[in-house]
């Protein structure tokens, strides 16, 4: 096991190794920054600093404060009860309606950037009532600079050295067979292989969702107290991010979406129907829609609602429903899983990403596959379907749509199909080479990567324009009998409409034409190649897979770690919002978790994505051209890009 | 008329040789019974026959039918897998002969109707497994 | 077709199952069930009065027997005044319960109203306490 190790990290180029050590060495500054922090001196007369308080926001949004000042924070409630917490300041205030409120004297010993936020419910959109303390000298900004700035430059110094098939030092072209794991492999296959397997793993999920159904139609309609909003779009959205990175589509496995659908033309909930005839109409999906263009677009859709979605339990509640709606329809229709193929908002993202998983669904050995004529894993067996999700898994080497229902596990006779770990970006770059034509692909790339920097803005950052526009000004929550009350206003449409454009135009036009523009570059400075800047264009746009999912993976630390007393209560105690108590324990009061660390450990997160994206570029072009300084050149061409991108993610958590 | 006749007779040869060669490879090593051979030859008669009877194509359920022939092989010999591909394809082409010789017969019975198509199984099922019977053991 | 051996057997434990998973789409109806309520006890749910108000707005008490009333927050912060029979619970934050004790000492029919400041309709949040001799 230990050689197995060895053979995997070996790096056998000094100059890699300095690199690599160096980005280790960048990523342990960021995470111990907060350590340096200075404790100064109180000046004897105390600052006062008056804040109001009303939904949802604070004014002044932004406070600067010196470190070390003494500080008296005044705070007063225009509208309803709000609280006052601090990242870090265990002050749990209480501001009753129309009075004010004093805390402290205080003083700030921290380096950077702190955030205040709302600790009372107050409304809808109040997990998201954010304003920042700048600490000055803020030393964390430039610090983070020079960190980014550093670790891009490793990275380029990384790829300098002609790393190949590596990712960081790690090599792309070992796997590990998981089922043949000691102990653990034999007992997962036993799991897997069992018919009800999927059905054992999805009905928790089943009755979660049931729940969901009922907590968005008739639960509280306070977002953050109804289990619709605090289990999906804290709790789920959040570990969404962190299964792709470990299991792929491994939500794919357990999402009971497209379950009644796929029971349905089955007729069968645990076995396989003796005779191959399905409950369906067996139309075929039309050629020029499968593809990711819907799912993405209704991705970028819901994003274009998500202030409602992720704060209105009816909102939720009527999406759930359309969805299963959809899915079980078109399974009626279509019989496979077209819906999860090119429908469905987080099929698409969970897709794109899950390239770049640490997992995959893989044979054994390709050649056996070729030579077994009866290719059970797509036209299925008397153990299990033929692949629903309308692959050959024997000769699968793309994540994208594989599902994970371990069907093809079920159905080879040959004992050909296993669970494979491998190192993030395997397959990329030979999926990245054959992107011609894939815009869908592409543009789900540049619609996740330019949310996320946004989501941090528009739920975490401070500026309160950009929530009350998504938010059209309501400050309502909504069940199905009060649904009324999200009635929007004309004036209110028409700030959405500007929040559509933003978020649309930003991710649909601005960025792809700026990502555009470098490829172009790229392939100036690359000189005589036979890709075109379009080729390069579509091609390059893959390293943001792993990019973009790093950018979500700080966005979802932040979202889980403020928030998890919210879900806890609502999976435990109290999933209506009614004033439950099923657990015989006390309620988990608010109180975010190490939020004061947070950009610390967001940073570094960050840091890694960059590193990915300049060797996954790197990785492309030595698929493309053959050629390490062509390669090395568009790398740092389209690098430029993503160290701008990571320096711009940096404003917004240290600025 | 007996030029047909002595083509079926062909045909009906070679799916017979080719389901003993292949149940003999696939039970290497494995003691033979009269079981082992007619029950996985029977499920595949049988599949084919409800195929049939329910109007599904014949292409994709001939070519499954080959896979019950496998697993229904493997079951006899307590396997969960298949040894190696060879033999899998042997066992898997030799159930897609006998699912096209049943298809083909029940086709010719739906059409001319002169016996039902349930005697005509019977009798199919007679005379291939008590042939392969013959044959291996 | 190993595995569909027991299929039927399968297929119904899983139907069973399925039926048991869909039916936690009622669990809302245990309501009245599931809620904490102590003897003498009477839940308010605190609600803007745009959703529904006090909930329930009417309730009836016995003149001389302690009563329990416990206040859970719903939506924003309010608060329970029966001016007639001076209580105030102060605050009520929403997911949060408080419990109000009192033994009411005359009868007659009594408002109650929110003292927490909740929504531009706040002042019509209102309830009556009915106090039967
Ligand atoms: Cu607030
Ligand atoms: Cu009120």
């Amino acid at each position: 096991m230990s050689s197995h190790v060895v053979e995997w990290v070996s790096v056998k180029n000094h100059s890699a190794l300095v690199a690599l050590t160096l980005m280790v060495v960048i990523l342990a500054t960021g995470l111990t920054l907060p350590v340096f922090g200075q404790v100064y001196k109180a000046d004897s007369q105390p600052r006062i600093i008056d804040i109001t308080a009303k939904r949802f926001e604070f004014t002044p949004n932004i406070i600067h404060v010196n470190a070390g000042e003494s500080i008296i924070f005044r705070i007063r409630s225009e509208d309803v009860t709000h609280g006052f917490y601090i990242d870090g300041y265990d002050y749990h205030l209480e501001i009753p309606p129309l009075s004010t409120v004093e805390v402290g004297p205080m003083q700030f010993n921290e380096l950077g950037k702190l955030k205040i936020r709302c600790s009372v419910t107050c409304g809808p959109i109040h997990p998201f009532m954010v304003a920042e303390i700048i600490v000055e000298p803020n030393y964390v900004l430039p610090v983070f600079l020079v960190l980014t700035a550093g670790m891009f430059g490793t990275s380029v110094a990384y790829i300098g050295t002609r790393p190949k098939n590596r990712m960081l030092g790690i090599s792309t072209e070992k796997e590990l067979d998981i089922l043949r794991i000691k102990v653990i492999g034999p007992v997962l296959k036993k799991f897997l292989q069992w018919r009800g397997s999927n059905y054992a793993l999805l009905w928790p999920n089943l009755v979660i969702f049931m729940i969901v159904f009922a907590s968005g139609f008739v639960g509280n309609p306070t977002g953050n107290l109804n289990f619709s909003i605090a289990v999906v779009w804290i709790l789920w959205f959040a570990a969404v991010e962190f299964m792709i990175l470990l299991g792929a589509r491994l939500w794919c496995t357990l999402c009971p979406l497209p379950a009644f659908g796929e029971w349905s033309t089955r007729r069968r909930l645990y076995g396989v129907h003796r005779l191959k005839k399905w409950f369906s109409l067996g139309r075929k999906w039309p050629k020029q829609l499968d593809n990711m263009w819907i799912g993405a677009l209704s991705f970028l859709g819901i994003s274009l609602i998500v202030p409602w979605l992720v704060t209105r339990p009816i909102i939720s509640g009527l999406l759930f429903v359309g969805l299963v709606s959809i899915a079980t329809i078109m399974h009626l229709v279509f019989t496979k899983r077209n819906f999860c193929r090119s429908i469905c908002p987080a099929g698409a993202y969970i897709g794109y990403h899950s390239v770049d998983s640490l997992f995959s669904v893989r044979s054994r050995d390709k050649g056996t596959c070729d030579k077994h004529i009866a290719k059970e894993c797509m036209q299925g067996s008397p153990n299990g379907y033929g692949c629903p999700w309308l692959l050959y898994p024997g000769g699968n080497n793309d994540n994208t749509f594989c599902g994970q229902c371990f069907e093809c596990l079920k159905s080879c006779s040959l004992d050909n199909m296993t669970l494979k770990l491998r190192m993030i970006g395997k397959d990329l770059p030979s999926i990245a080479a054959k992107a011609k034509g894939k815009f869908d692909e592409a543009w789900m790339g540049f619609i996740r990567f330019t949310l996320a920097p946004l989501y941090m803005i528009v739920f975490f950052g401070p500026t309160f324009w950009i929530k009350d526009w998504g938010n059209m000004s309501n400050v309502y929550g909504a069940n199905w009998p009060t649904i009324g009350l999200l009635t929007p206003t004309p004036n209110a449409l028409s700030n959405w409409l500007g929040w559509a454009v933003i978020v649309g135009g930003l991710s649909l036009a601005v960025y792809p034409a700026i990502f555009y523009g470098f490829s172009w570059l790229a392939k100036q400075a690359v000189g005589e190649v036979k890709q075109s800047a379009k080729d390069l264009f579509l091609s390059f746009s893959y390293a943001l897979a792993p990019y973009g999912m790093t950018l979500w993976v700080a966005f979802a630390l932040s979202l889980i770690m403020v928030n998890w007393a919210y879900p806890l209560n609502a999976l435990l105690q109290d999933p209506f919002g009614y004033g439950w108590h099923l657990a015989p324990i006390d309620k988990f009061t608010w109180s975010p978790l190490l939020a004061n660390m947070l950009p610390y450990i967001q940073a570094p997160v960050i840091f890694i994505g960059l590193a990915f994206a300049v060797n996954s570029t790197y990785n492309i072009g030595m698929k493309l051209f053959e050629d390490h300084s062509k390669a090395m050149k568009a790398t740092i061409v389209m690098g430029v890009l993503h160290f701008a991108a990571a320096l711009i993610v940096m404003f917004i958590l240290a600025g | 008329m007996s030029e047909v006749k002595k083509q079926t007779e062909l045909i009906e040869n070679s799916a017979l040789k080719d389901i003993v060669e292949a149940l003999r490879l696939q039970y290497e090593g494995y003691s033979i019974t009269r079981d082992s051979i007619v029950n996985p030859l029977t499920k595949v008669v049988e599949y084919i026959y409800d195929a049939h009877q329910a109007h599904l194509t014949n292409k994709e359920q001939c070519s499954y039918a080959g896979s019950v022939l496998v697993d229904a092989t493997l079951e006899e010999t307590h396997r969960r897998f298949a040894s190696d591909v060879a033999k899998a394809n042997k066992v898997y082409l030799a159930g897609i002969k006998l699912a096209n010789l049943v298809w083909r017969r029940l086709d010719e019975v739906t059409q001319t109707q002169h016996k039902t198509p349930f005697a005509t199984l019977g009798q199919i099922t007679d005379q291939i497994v008590e042939a392969a019977c013959r044959a291996m053991l | 077709m190993r595995q569909g051996k027991h299929s039927i057997f399968w297929e119904i434990i899983a139907l069973g199952t399925l039926i048991l998973g869909l039916s936690f789409l009622g669990v809302p109806m245990l309501d009245a069930v599931l809620k904490p309520s102590p003897p003498h006890g009477i839940v308010i749910r605190l609600n803007i009065v745009e959703s529904s108000g006090f909930d329930p707005s009417v309730i009836t008490v016995k003149r001389g027997e302690p009563v329990k009333i416990i206040l859970h927050g719903m939506d924003v912060s309010h608060s329970l005044v029966v001016p007639d029979l001076g209580i105030d619970s102060g605050p009520v934050e929403p997911g949060k319960e408080k419990v109000v004790e009192f033994t009411p000492d005359k009868a007659g029919t009594f408002v109650f109203y929110c003292g927490t400041l909740c929504s531009v309709k706040h002042h019509f949040m209102r309830g009556t306490i009915v106090v039967e001799e």
